[in-house]
């Protein structure tokens, strides 16, 4: 029981900090739902554990396995997500970096003034 | 063979010290060029910029492959249909450049690269690593597009429409990509690809950037893409030639 307590336990402090994240605006609310239904699952299947029974015997394994393997499994998929989305913001980056360097240079081209990235960077 | 559809893409990467030579080289020799500054820490840009050449500042490092593929872009806009890809660093001389035109308009190329290791080019010293690297590379290329290639990772390069226009849409950015790769996926979507022995020049300034362990880890990553097909795509001849 000591084992489920402190999954739970987990659980609700997950909860806790991924909202407290959020509402400092540090977390988009597309990552937070993920995050939050982690937490939600991750403590109820620990209160509830008595039902996760069957399949830990079934598979042979304790509840406690179980539900710690799911919950790694979660995270896996959250991190492939998270890759996913890296990645696709690299390509989109590079797209704009070109973007704004060539239309830079066609604005050079027809004399037109404009800020060098050391005066307008930040 | 220089044409007004004919532009020298120079990549230049805190290369301050050499780019002002190779630019008014490139201009004595009648090139129009375009330096694509990626993202340098000095002043490679105002340098190229008043040695006479046309510049694209990347606002952050892209690395070689993005730098050029923003030089093809630049090319196509204005209607180049030529383009060679050189060394901000001198080692390419523009004798070497007009050659490699020359020899692409004999053969109708679409993708004439200039090899350091054919018969007739200057010596060229390299290490044990990278001399294996090349051989790996060579042999893949081999069996996967039945091109047969020395220099594998060279980057002097003539590269001609319609190739020029697929490249400037879709072209790798990690290490070597650049070459290996684009000259991989070049001979297997249908274009005609040749090798021709150049000379190269000792470097004029700065630092080689290829590493051993940097070697170990491109092999490792090229036989992966390759062996997995998760090399770029961009479309064949075929297709371009129908549309």
């Amino acid at each position: 029981m000591k084992q489920e307590l402190v999954i739970a336990l987990g659980g609700v402090g997950l909860a806790i900090l991924v909202l407290f994240i959020a509402r400092r605006h540090l977390l988009t609310l597309r990552y937070t739902v993920g995050w939050v239904v982690l937490a939600v699952v991750m403590t109820l299947s620990a209160l509830l554990s008595g039902f996760v029974e069957p399949l830990a015997n079934a598979v042979g394994m304790t509840a406690t396995g179980v539900l710690l393997a799911l919950a790694s499994g979660t995270l896996l998929l959250i991190c492939i997500q998270l890759s996913i989305s890296v990645s696709g913001l690299s390509s989109q980056l590079r797209e704009l970096i070109e973007s704004e360097a060539l239309l830079r240079a066609q604005v050079e081209e027809m004399n037109l003034p404009t800020n060098s990235p050391e005066e307008s960077g930040g | 063979m220089i044409t007004r559809d004919t532009l020298v893409v120079v990549p230049a990467y805190n290369e301050s010290a050499a780019v002002g030579d190779v630019v008014r080289a490139l201009l004595d020799a009648g090139l129009d060029c375009v330096v694509v500054d990626d993202g340098s820490k000095d002043n490679t840009a105002e340098v190229a910029r008043s040695a006479g050449a046309h510049v694209v500042v990347l606002p952050l490092n892209l690395g070689v492959g993005g730098a050029l593929r923003c030089g093809f872009r630049y090319a196509v806009d204005r209607g180049y249909t030529r383009v060679v890809q050189c060394d901000a660093d001198g080692q390419h001389p523009p004798s070497e450049i007009v050659r490699l035109l020359e020899v692409q308009a004999q053969e109708s190329a679409h993708l004439v690269i200039g090899s350091r290791f054919l018969d007739g080019s200057s010596d060229y010293e390299i290490g044990r690593a990278r001399r294996l690297m090349m051989r790996v590379l060579s042999g893949i290329i081999k069996r996967s597009s039945g091109l047969r290639l020395n220099d594998t990772t060279s980057g002097f390069r003539c590269i001609v429409e319609p190739l020029l226009s697929e490249f400037s849409v879709s072209y790798p950015v990690h290490y070597l990509g650049d070459t290996f790769e684009a000259a991989l996926v070049a001979a297997r979507s249908g274009y005609r690809v040749i090798e021709t022995p150049i000379h190269i020049r000792e470097r004029q300034a700065g630092n080689a950037s290829a590493s051993t362990l940097a070697a170990i880890r491109f092999i490792v990553r090229a036989v992966i893409a390759t062996l997995a097909g998760l090399t770029f795509e961009i479309r064949s001849l075929d297709e371009v030639t129908a549309n």
